[in-house]
C-alpha cells in the first residue's frame, strides 16, 4: 500500500485521503536526498570551523594566554 | 483583528505522508497555520517539516533559519521552505511538536509571499527551537499549501493542524 496524503478542501470543508502517486512519491525522495546533501555539506563546514578554532586555541595556549585570555579574544 | 477558522485535520492511526490544505479562501488579509506535529522518524533531533505552496516544487523557495538547541543553522534547500522541525518517534513518547507559521498578504499577487514559522520542542531530553523566516518567489495567490517531512514517511496520530484567516 502506498502512503496516504490528506487534501482539506477549505471551500467545501471535506478532507479526501488518497494515495501519493508515483510522481509524488518519487518528489519526496529526491527531497530528503537533496536535503542530506546538503546537510553533509553543511555539518562537513562546521566540522572543520570547529577544527580550525581548536588548533587556534592550542596554539594561543602555546603563546602563554590563558584561559580567559583566549576566552575573551573568541568572544 | 479576527483569526477565523477555515479547516481543521486531526491525523488518525493510520498516519499521513502529506497534508495539504486546498482551495484556500482569498478572503482574508493573511494565513496562519497552528498545530502540533509529531514524525515517525527515530532520531532524537527529530524531523524537518517541508513547507510548499501552490503544488510549486521548483527551486522558488528561499529561507534561513536558527536553532536554539543542538543543532545547526543555516541551510538554504530552493524547492521547498525546510522551516519546521516537529518531534519524531526517537523523542520522548507522546511529545509532539508546537507549530505557528504565519503567512503575511497570502492573496495580494503584488508581492512575493513572506513566511514566518516557529516551531520546534521541548521534551525535557533533546530540546529544540527552529525559527524561521522564508520566502515563496512568487506573486500568486496561496491557494494551497503542503506540508510533508524530512525523512519520516508518517506524520503520526493525534498530530494536528489548524489553518486561520486573519481579517
Amino acid at each position: 500500500m502506498k502512503p496516504m496524503k490528506a487534501v482539506v478542501d477549505c471551500s467545501t470543508n471535506e478532507i479526501s485521503y488518497v494515495e501519493l502517486t508515483d510522481v509524488e512519491i518519487a518528489q519526496q525522495q529526491k527531497d530528503a536526498e537533496e536535503y542530506a546533501v546538503l546537510k553533509t555539506q553543511q555539518d562537513a563546514e562546521l566540522q572543520a570551523q570547529q577544527e580550525a578554532k581548536t588548533s587556534a586555541m592550542a596554539k594561543l595556549a602555546k603563546l602563554g594566554l590563558t584561559d580567559e585570555e583566549i576566552g575573551a579574544l573568541l568572544q | 483583528m479576527a483569526l477565523v477558522k477555515m479547516q481543521e485535520i486531526t491525523v488518525d492511526s493510520g498516519g499521513l505522508s502529506t497534508i495539504t490544505f486546498s482551495s484556500i479562501s482569498q478572503n482574508f488579509t493573511h494565513l496562519r497555520l497552528l498545530g502540533s506535529l509529531r514524525s515517525n522518524r527515530t532520531v532524537t533531533l527529530g524531523d524537518a517539516l517541508l513547507i510548499r505552496f501552490n503544488g510549486d516544487t521548483a527551486a522558488n523557495y528561499n529561507y534561513i533559519r536558527g536553532h536554539f538547541g543542538s543543532y545547526s543553522n543555516g541551510l538554504n534547500v530552493t524547492e521547498f521552505l525546510a522551516l519546521g522541525r516537529v518531534t519524531s518517534a526517537a523523542n520522548t513518547a507522546n511529545f509532539f511538536g508546537p507549530l505557528d507559521i504565519f503567512v503575511p498578504n497570502y492573496s495580494n499577487t503584488g508581492i512575493t509571499k513572506g513566511i514566518q514559522v516557529n516551531s520546534g520542542f521541548g521534551d525535557g531530553v533533546t530540546p529544540l527551537h527552529r525559527l524561521g523566516q522564508g520566502t515563496y518567489n512568487s506573486t500568486a495567490a496561496i491557494t494551497t499549501m503542503s506540508l510533508a517531512l524530512e525523512v519520516g514517511t508518517l506524520f503520526t496520530q493525534y498530530s494536528q493542524l489548524t489553518l486561520y484567516g486573519i481579517r
